[in-house]
């Protein structure tokens, strides 16, 4: 039976599109990105790039400085999912947030409201004499702000939460926009070094890679499986053999959790090769030093087989429920929404979150410090897709003794009754 | 104990009653079951496959409680009114894919297809896809793999509609031969595949068993009711008006009708007939109160593909 849906699944057209997929997000990111090997820092080079690092001195004015500006312009930039939004605030919240920043910067509501010389950031363009255009730059105008010497940074960071839930979210008072805006500070060469070492000696360079590829990987297994999963499942409706099927001896629970084993195998299977093209492509690169051969295959397993058991069983579970538009409809809004609300990339994750994200060689520090919560996010999405294949079972064997027709078996039978 | 056993079954879609209080008692060989479109005998088919359930009542199958679905599976073969199968698979694949749905071994799988690929003249084309069949191939593989797990019980839905005669004729003739070991429970709005095939049979309208016995008693109800008259053609619309037409034989100028009616018609030079099956049937309709009078269905359910 397995080898059968196997065989059924390889020759369907949603699984060369599947395949399409997955080799092209590795050609066009993963490859794309490890082009070329990582250079040795040099002391002379002078520029080593950005770090996130929370200093308090440098970071506690400026994000205090951004949230007085955007007070005084009375309106705040936000990334609600990842897209942006501007917010204005009703006059209640403003007076909230008002005692945030008396408590951040000492200025009172009257202080600020009475602060008439505020100027937006911004560039114009004036005429000279002659008539040419000139573009000028025009530095923000806040009142001068000095940040009270007893503010603890931990206090700080509590008071920036509630500015952020103030405004509604997704600010950048949140604790990602914080981090993302206010928190970038140059690379030293000394830093830039030991992150080099790191990644070739401690990670074996395979050990960094495998998050960068597993990154990329995971935003297409995230979604593509449904596909594929919910053509399976609806080959039997579109071939009208669902009737023939079920009247066959075999159960429920066997037919279905044996198409789900097939449906995971095979389309692990191109994962597989690309994470064989990975190696290839990583060690060869690198040709100087050890490499873990088995650190991307082992990552891999852990991050991205759960992201296609849970959209193979969202798959399975929406169609067998509804229809395969719905159940590509459902796994493409989670998607979406996990996507565009993972503002960090690096390892910020949550034991919800569905795509986790690591869009860098380094950050090793990052990955080490939520590996606990990685792992729980995985255990759950594992266990979650059990549990909906599970229901697909039972759902299946309803539909299969005429117990329940599913809902909206067909657009034109929307509010059919089901046949007792 | 080959005998299905069917006690006061109802069962609804919504508020719509599908089946009423139906009862039968099926054995061994050929069972036929006649009606209308939309007669409710899908319906009961589908219930006897345990693809439907019944509001109550009681089924047996061979002695099975209905709701024992899984052991139902096991000695009941099924082939839909719309058998299809998985058009990019051969014959034998697709075979091979229900065998093993059914709990089959593989090596028990290949001497069953082989021996009923034989058995159903579909030797030659184990190998082509199912969506090159033709319609008559097509319903023979269907057979095969009512068989394959070699039930108790075949229930065989509309097998025959859109078939040409030929097909037809042969698909009847192989059911009969599969109907020697087991029950064969034949559903059709045919009556001339229940007269050639079936000895039981029982007809059913709007989700009730109207009747139920032999074809020879069927037709001997019908005795003294049917009747025939060579009319010229201006008067066919008039007698069609007036009484229950079961045939027509054009003759140039002249038409044969055959009519069913309590007593004799009160046309000149009409004359008793012979009942054949579909008059019997038409008749049958007729003494319980059905709404046959002059209407097509007549055509469509005495005998028509349509």
């Amino acid at each position: 039976m397995f080898f059968k849906e196997c065989k059924k699944i390889v020759f369907s057209l949603t699984f060369l599109l599947y395949i399409f997929v997955v080799f092209a997000m590795y050609i066009s990111q993963f490859d794309s990105d490890t082009s070329e090997t990582v250079p040795v820092p040099s002391a002379a080079a002078g520029d080593y790039g950005y770090t996130d690092k929370a200093i308090p001195e440098t970071l506690m004015p400026n994000a205090v400085d951004g949230l007085v500006g955007e007070y005084l312009a009375g309106e705040f930039t936000t990334y609600p999912m990842g897209f942006y939004k501007k917010v204005k605030l009703t006059e209640k919240k403003k007076t909230a947030l008002a005692a945030v920043i008396t408590e951040l910067t000492g200025l009172t509501a009257e202080e600020l409201d009475s602060f008439d010389d505020y100027v937006h950031e911004g560039y114009s363009y004036t005429a000279n004499e002659n008539g040419d255009i000139i573009l000028n730059y025009q530095e923000e105008v806040i009142p001068e702000i000095t940040i009270p010497e007893n503010l603890a940074y931990e206090r700080f960071t509590e008071l920036m939460a509630e500015a952020d839930k103030i405004i509604g979210g997704g600010s950048y008072y949140s604790k990602n926009g914080i981090s993302w805006f206010y928190s970038r500070v140059p690379k030293t060469y000394e830093e830039a070094l030991a992150e080099y070492n790191h990644l070739v000696y401690d990670e074996k360079v395979t050990g960094a890679y495998a998050r960068l590829f597993c990154d990329y990987a995971g935003i297409d297994l995230a979604v593509m499986p449904v596909f594929v999963s919910a053509a399976l499942v609806s080959l039997d409706r579109k071939s009208r053999m669902s009737d023939l099927i079920y009247s066959r001896k075999i159960s429920s629970a066997k037919l279905v959790f044996t198409r789900f084993a097939a449906l995971v195998a095979v389309m692990l299977i191109p994962v597989a090769v690309t994470v064989v093209m990975a190696n290839i492509s990583v060690s060869s690169r690198y040709p100087d030093f050890t490499v873990d051969l088995l650190a991307i295959p082992k990552l891999a397993a852990v991050w991205l087989i759960p992201n296609v058991l849970l959209a193979a069983a969202v798959g399975m579970f929406v169609t067998e429920v509804s229809s395969p538009i719905l159940a590509v409809f459902v796994q493409g809004a989670w998607w979406m929404a996990s996507l565009m609300s993972s503002n960090e990339l690096t390892g910020e994750i949550s034991l919800f979150t569905l795509i986790c994200r690591h869009n860098s060689l380094y950050k090793y520090e990052t990955f080490e410090r939520t590996l606990n919560l990685f792992t729980f996010n995985r255990i759950f999405y594992t266990i979650l897709s059990l549990v909906l294949v599970g229901l697909t079972a039972a759902v299946y064997e309803l539909k299969r003794r005429g117990i329940w027709n599913g809902l909206f078996s067909s657009w034109k039978n929307i509010f059919r009754k089901s046949a007792v | 104990m080959d005998v299905i056993e069917i006690k006061n079954v109802n069962k609804f879609y919504g508020k719509k009653q599908a089946l009423k209080n139906v009862s039968l008692t099926i054995n061994q060989g050929m069972f036929g079951l006649l009606g209308r479109n939309g007669a409710g005998k899908t319906t009961l088919m589908k219930t006897l496959a345990a693809l439907h359930k019944k509001r109550d009542g009681s089924i047996t199958v061979c002695g099975i409680p209905i709701e024992n679905a899984k052991e139902i599976r096991a000695v009941t073969g099924y082939l839909p009114q719309d058998f299809a199968m998985y058009g990019g698979m051969t014959v034998y694949e697709a075979l091979d894919y229900l065998g093993a749905l059914s709990g089959m071994p593989k090596a028990l799988r290949k001497k069953r297809i082989d021996a009923l690929l034989k058995r159903v003249n579909l030797s030659e084309n184990k190998n082509i896809k199912v969506k090159a069949l033709s319609g008559g191939m097509n319903r023979r593989m269907g057979i095969a793999q009512a068989l394959l797990h070699d039930p108790k019980v075949l229930i065989v839905d509309e097998p025959t509609a859109g078939l040409d005669p030929e097909e037809r004729i042969r698909f009847r003739n192989l059911l009969c031969e599969v109907a020697e070991d087991r029950i064969v429970i034949l559903s059709t709005h045919i009556v001339g595949d229940i007269e050639a095939a079936c000895e039981d049979i029982a007809i059913m309208n709007g989700g009730e068993i109207l009747w139920k016995g032999t074809v020879s008693e069927l037709i001997r109800n019908a005795e003294g009711k049917v009747f025939s008259v060579r009319v010229q053609k201006k008067y066919l619309s008039q007698i069609k008006s007036g009484h229950i037409v079961t045939g027509m034989l054009m003759q140039g100028d002249y038409t044969t009708v055959r009519m069913i009616s309590d007593t004799a018609p009160d046309i000149e030079n009409v004359f008793p007939a012979e009942p054949n099956c579909e008059d019997a049937y038409i008749w049958c309709l007729y003494s319980h109160g059905c709404d046959v009078y002059g209407s097509e269905d007549v055509y469509g359910a005495a005998g028509g593909d349509s």
